[in-house]
């Protein structure tokens, strides 16, 4: 069984088909590549599995059970983390809240206990600063642990992003260009953390222009105005004559 | 009855559209809640009526200096309230409610509890189907009516209008194209003001004065706005005659308090249709 | 030891408040003080439904529905004021919850007009109930003096300064709680749900759900405060739950400033203060023996109608001066500071250079 999987699935915005017959699956425990040139509905994609858009038609299933109708939330509850493209993040908040807010699922307290101050909730809140540290040391951003987000250079706001979908302890992990607008060091940086996610068990789907992913990706889908060119591995696609044409318009 | 409501409908509906066209000038330009609107057409009236009274204007003509005066408040308000504080709403909401608040306690103040009335515009009553309707509103709606068209027209067809367009649905892309952006807003501020002074003028004959019809009109205004929704200048139109109809109607059918809580359910149910308006665009 | 000084000036407060009404018996001045704190419950709870990034216009209407069914309770059922207050507050969280749901979708302005035409159509449809006493509204309710009178004799207390004290400990519980809401994991998920929704969800937050948690907890105790009052002067109108009460609750919590809870605390105290000044020196005037401050108190009553010049000014300075509110002065003034010194510095740079 896939961990994730869809099947013929379609999306239309008005007269615009911007996913067509999309059948995708990701395996436990990959780090599977989604690419595509611009505007082939990468981003699309991530939004309809994580219940932003629904879809034309077609279906998804997430660990067995069918999350088409999902809301987002309810996606993010069954285990799926993001991060988005153009990267929004609670501004107002320091980078230590941005990751604390994400831990409001699990440990999970009552409203009650939340009320009342309760020793379990203490310890769930001792529980979670401690967790939400461990991210922080993970990914490198101790030492901007109390600034405000706003205020933080854009590359670190990216890796907040994916620290903040850690934090919600998924075991899908949808990262959308998680290395976009970032210089060569935090690049170098973020592929590392994204390879060592596997060894925490997290399932990573990456969509990313950037081919210095190619490296520690085990499988990669190649789609192009919503349809599927090539479907493989990492050396397969760099050979691929449909998806070289796709992306360099021409035999080289 | 059936005339008489169809009258009603006309009189008020036209009246609230020339009272609600600044706000939603305002509100679909800079995108601010003015809390203060109804309070300049109950300024207007009262300019009118002093003018009238205590100097003893010929009502047509207070009518115009009402209207003058009011533009010129809506260019200073314009300088002082929206362009500083355009994407502030606490603020703006702040400055609303304490504008509003000079303006009621001003009415107060000066009036007391005396039940005052504008002199009428006109005499006489004229038989229409059968049934006598008094010049003075004929007249309202006619005025009213035309100072509609002109208001449409400015909207629609002049370069004044495109230009407000332009700035509604980009700011940013409005002033690269060379649009004076606060040119633009303070003519439409003056405009709007304007407007609301003279629906105030023709309600105060109509209705008569009091320190709170700043406070009923407000909540008709933000209605019909909100039931058009934002950036359609030409929804007014048919959200001002449902809000007449529906005022001229329901006062009649049902006593007391009634007749004004059913309107405003009426438009609740509406909004939670189509919570965004039923004639705007997105924002 | 950290702690302390965190909460001393909350114990400064509080010592004050109880031994307000020992310092100044008169009738006029608890009545003042008891104007005071509904209104610091009425402002705190909005900003409690506030935190999850919408603002209620609706807010007065809920203190009116929770005024309206105690009310109703207490004089056509008979039930004690004990059981009547909280009744009504839970009448008034229903109430919100039900309407609150059909919202709950909306965003910025579209939930602020929304919840302002809602909040004038209950109130408006309560006034057309004839068990509600229509357009006039309910007079004789039992008052929280009278059901406290055996408490008032034990301890030799005036009606009015244990009334006031009874609806202290309702306050204080009130943002007590609320306190705690606002500061634990649901306030944080409150705060990061009114900075980005899409986010928010994205991490398994279910938007309805907090909205309308938060809405159900403000219009709790906009139900209580409402109830409270109208339980202290005896009567209750339709007048009173306007459009206009809910613009000030508003206005509390703007001029106090809406970042922190503090700002609606001092807000209100201030504002309300400012409101109802003229009643308060018309009110001393009859009792006080000093005829100097009788005829000052007679002409400060003749002007009383100008006292909302004095509140609209007060709005007006703290929208132009003071973006934080009054509860941002330290704050706002240390940051002019400093740009007065960058400037200077910048200045001095300059200068250095064109040598």
């Amino acid at each position: 069984m896939h961990l994730l999987e869809t099947s013929g699935l379609t999306k239309r915005f008005g007269g615009l088909t911007v996913m067509n017959d999309l059948d995708f699956h990701i395996d436990e425990g990959e780090i599977k590549g989604f690419l595509g040139p611009n505007g082939a509905g990468k981003s699309t994609f991530f939004n309809l599995i994580t219940g932003v858009h629904m879809p034309t038609s077609g279906h998804i299933f997430y660990a067995g059970k069918e999350i088409t109708k999902s809301k987002p939330y309810q996606v993010a509850q069954m285990g799926i983390g993001r991060t988005f493209q153009l990267n929004p993040l609670f501004g107002d908040f320091t980078v230590f809240e941005n990751v604390t807010a994400a831990y409001h699922m699990r440990p999970h307290s009552t409203i009650g206990q939340v009320f009342f101050n309760t020793k379990t909730y203490r310890e769930n809140e001792k529980y979670i600063a401690n967790s939400a540290d461990e991210i922080l040391e993970f990914l490198g951003l101790s030492h901007v642990r109390n600034e405000l987000a706003k205020n933080l250079p854009h590359g670190y706001q990216k890796i907040l992003g994916v620290a903040r979908a850690l934090a919600t302890k998924p075991k899908l992990l949808l990262l959308d260009e998680p290395l976009g607008g970032m210089n060569p060091e935090e690049i170098e940086f973020s592929i590392k953390a994204i390879s060592n996610m596997r060894d925490k068990g997290i399932t990573v789907l990456v969509v990313e222009h950037n081919m210095q992913i190619l490296d520690i990706l085990d499988s990669v889908t190649v789609i192009s105005f919503g349809e599927k060119i090539f479907e493989g591995t990492p050396e397969g696609m760099r050979q691929d004559p449909t998806v070289i044409e796709t992306y360099f318009g021409g035999t080289v | 009855m059936i005339l008489q409501v169809v009258i009603n409908t006309l009189v008020l509906g036209v009246m609230y559209i020339l009272a609600s066209l600044g706000f939603a000038f305002i509100f679909n330009m800079l995108g601010s809640i003015n809390l203060a609107h109804g309070a300049l057409y109950m300024v207007g009236a009262y300019v009118c009526y002093y003018l009238c009274a205590m100097f003893g204007v010929n009502n047509w003509i207070a009518m115009v200096i009402a209207a003058v005066l009011l533009a010129v408040i809506g260019l200073l308000l314009e300088r002082v309230m929206f362009r500083p504080f355009m994407a502030d709403f606490d603020r703006i909401i702040m400055i609303g409610v304490g504008l509003m608040t000079i303006c009621q306690t001003f009415c107060t103040v000066i009036t007391g509890n005396q039940a005052l009335v504008i002199p009428k515009y006109a005499e006489g009553s004229t038989t229409l189907a059968g049934v006598p309707v008094t010049n003075e509103r004929i007249l309202t709606f006619a005025i009213g009516l035309v100072l509609l068209l002109v208001a449409l027209y400015i909207v629609n067809r002049t370069a004044l209008g495109r230009q407000m367009e332009a700035v509604s649905q980009d700011r940013l892309g409005a002033a690269l194209q060379g649009i004076n952006i606060n040119r633009v807003s303070a003519i439409i501020c003056a405009i709007g003001c304007c407007l609301a002074a003279v629906a105030g003028c023709f309600m105060g004959a109509y209705q008569g004065l009091s320190a709170n019809m700043g406070d009923t009109m407000n909540l008709r205004i933000l209605m019909l706005v909100m039931l058009a929704g934002a950036g359609s200048m030409n929804g007014i139109i048919i959200t001002g005659a449902i809000m007449g109809f529906l005022d001229s109607l329901f006062p009649l059918l049902l006593q007391g308090n009634a007749g004004s809580a059913v309107p405003i359910a009426i438009v609740v149910i509406l909004l939670l249709i189509k919570p965004k308006g039923f004639f705007g665009h997105e924002m | 030891m950290k702690n302390f000084k965190k909460f001393l000036p909350y114990l400064i407060l509080l010592v004050v408040c109880f031994a307000l009404p020992f310092l100044f018996t008169s009738r006029s001045w608890i009545q003042l003080f008891v104007t005071i704190v509904i209104n610091i419950i009425g402002a705190v709870s909005l900003r409690t439904i506030m935190l999850s990034g919408n603002m209620s216009f609706a807010h007065g209407a809920f203190m009116g529905v929770g005024a309206y069914t105690a009310g109703i309770l207490a004089l056509k059922v008979g039930l004690p004021i004990f059981i009547t207050i909280p009744i009504g507050a839970v009448a008034a969280t229903i109430i919100g919850l039900i309407t609150g749901w059909p919202f709950a979708r909306l965003k910025s302005i579209y939930f602020c007009m929304g919840t302002m035409f809602m909040g004038q159509a209950i109130i408006l449809l309560i006034s057309t109930l004839d068990i509600a006493g229509g357009a006039i509204g309910l007079t004789g309710l039992p008052s929280t003096g009278k059901a406290l009178e055996p408490i008032a004799d034990a301890l030799s207390l005036s009606k009015p300064q244990v009334s006031y004290l009874f609806i202290l400990l309702v306050a204080i519980f009130s943002l007590a709680v609320m306190f705690r809401f606002e500061h634990s994991r649901i306030g944080t998920t409150l705060r990061a749900l009114s900075q980005s929704e899409d986010v928010a969800a994205s991490i398994g937050v279910n938007p309805t759900f907090y909205r309308l948690l938060a809405v159900g907890v403000g219009c709790f105790f906009a139900g209580l405060a409402g109830a409270c009052s109208a339980h202290y002067s005896g009567n209750l109108s339709p007048n009173t739950y306007t459009m206009n009460l809910t613009l000030w609750l508003i206005m509390y919590m703007m001029v106090g400033g809406t970042g922190t809870f503090l700002g609606p605390v001092i807000g209100a105290i201030v504002v309300s203060t400012i409101q109802n000044i003229a009643n308060l020196l018309v009110g001393l005037s009859g009792t006080s023996s000093s005829a100097a401050f009788t005829s000052f108190a007679t002409w400060v009553g003749n002007s009383a109608a100008y006292t909302p010049f004095l509140t609209a000014l007060l709005l007006l300075l703290v929208a132009y001066l003071l973006p934080k509110g009054l509860v941002g002065i330290p704050s706002t003034i240390r940051d002019a500071r400093a740009k007065r010194q960058e400037k200077k510095e910048i200045a001095e740079m300059m200068k250095g250079g064109s040598k």
